[in-house]
């Protein structure tokens, strides 16, 4: 194939990416290529806007009744979740005091989750994760090990306290379920944000707890809304001290 | 969208609620039901609470941000298989059904964008119009859409970059289209 006919392919493989008619393995190949490609970039910023507007053509439609006021009693259950952490706890990027964060924490997480978490931190094999590799100037990638999922895989980023959760080829939780995160520190674990995975198994989390001095961060299946207490044993882990 | 980040229900509450019958309307001509499409837009706003997604404005408005996630979650559940009666979406058009009653002004000003867009799409050749109906509200891949019309791959995603470049010099701005 010519460059010509190769740069028209490409071309043409940004109208089928913009309006996600890509099977996913043409889709990773052609992103692979975005990366590189400035010419390709300039073809997906022109297309985009047009195949975005696309779905204003479709006519509003009144949703069923109910449907807004479940999703909202979701949203409430998770919103009361986090504020329940602490009022500091509901921001990324503020490092919330922590002898007043440690005092709610205290009185909010019993000691009946202890029991859960440790088994689940056992079957996981604490001290696997351990500081794998450095990417940006403070950040720091420790490898999450999962029990069983063997084609799952993924880092949580630390930074200054920090922390976001990169995860790829992992199952979608199921119906009525997600994801949790739970921060451990000494004998404390306290609940953190919820999340799901798209269709490739791919996800990322902002943790909303500091995670200065805490020992591990652990994963679990819970009901949609979250949990104050894991309901489950733990699908992965990551130790960071 | 700042507060949605921080966490505030009442914040989302209100993108829900300006966004809902936009959001419902996408999902259900995508998936054909009702059941499917509550299950789309249940996912796509959980999605959007919980901050896997974030609000790009190079991408445009929240409007037609909201809606792409809409529209990346009603592929992904055609294309799992979980919605079985998949829409031919050539088949239905893209004619008005039981649409929501005017409530503003604004909603008023997304109505004429919308027909803006629709008259878009229905002054295309009819093979590029199908194809990008087929691949976006259809949620088929090219490969899907060259067998389903018995034609070449490549004519395929031909026709999509013709038909949305035909598009884009009928909705953009003429300083930016140049």
């Amino acid at each position: 194939m010519s460059d010509r006919d190769r740069n028209e392919e490409l071309m043409a493989d940004a109208a089928a990416w913009v309006l996600n008619a890509l099977p996913d393995d043409e889709a990773a190949a052609f992103e692979a290529e975005l990366a590189e490609n400035a010419a390709l970039r300039e073809e997906v910023a022109r297309l985009r806007p047009v195949a975005d507007l696309l779905a204003l053509a479709a006519p509003s439609e009144d949703p069923p009744p109910g449907l807004q006021s479940r999703i909202m009693a979701i949203v409430q259950r998770e919103a009361d979740l986090l504020s329940a952490a602490g009022p500091d706890a509901d921001r990324v990027d503020v490092r919330p005091p922590k002898a007043q964060h440690r005092g709610r924490l205290s009185r909010i997480f019993a000691k009946p989750l202890i029991p859960i978490l440790a088994t689940g931190a056992l079957a996981i094999g604490i001290g696997i994760g351990i500081v794998a590799s450095t990417g940006g100037t403070n950040d720091v990638n420790h490898p999450v090990t999962f029990v069983a999922d063997s084609q799952a895989r993924g880092d949580l980023i630390t930074h200054d306290g920090t922390a976001e959760l990169k995860l790829t080829g992992l199952k979608p939780p199921g119906a009525g379920r997600v994801y949790q995160v739970w921060v451990m520190k000494g004998n404390k674990v306290s609940p953190d944000n919820v999340f799901t995975v798209n269709r490739s198994g791919q996800g990322s989390v902002a943790l909303r707890n500091d995670v200065d001095g805490a020992k591990q961060v652990l994963i679990s299946v819970e009901p949609d809304g979250g949990s104050q207490q894991p309901t489950t044993t733990p699908i992965a882990s990551t130790t960071l001290s | 969208m700042q507060l949605i980040r921080k966490g505030d229900a009442r914040a989302f509450e209100v993108v829900v609620e300006r966004h809902m019958s936009a959001a419902f309307g996408l999902a259900y001509r995508m998936t054909g039901t009702r059941a499917a499409a509550e299950d789309v837009i249940q996912d796509a706003l959980l999605s959007l609470w919980r901050a896997n997604t974030r609000y790009d404005r190079t991408r445009g408005s929240v409007r037609t941000w909201i809606l792409g996630i809409v529209h990346n979650r009603a592929i992904d559940a055609l294309r799992r298989g979980s919605v079985h009666d998949r829409r031919r979406a050539s088949d239905e058009g893209i004619e008005e059904r039981f649409e929501a009653p005017d409530r503003t002004d604004v909603e008023v000003a997304r109505r004429e964008e919308a027909v803006e867009v629709r008259s878009a799409l229905a002054e295309l050749p009819p093979d590029q119009g199908k194809v990008i109906e087929l691949a976006y509200f259809g949620g088929f891949t090219h490969v899907e859409i060259a067998d389903m019309l018995g034609e070449p791959l490549g004519t395929i995603k031909g026709r999509m970059r013709l038909g949305l470049n035909k598009m884009r010099g009928s909705l953009v701005a003429p300083e930016a289209a140049s």
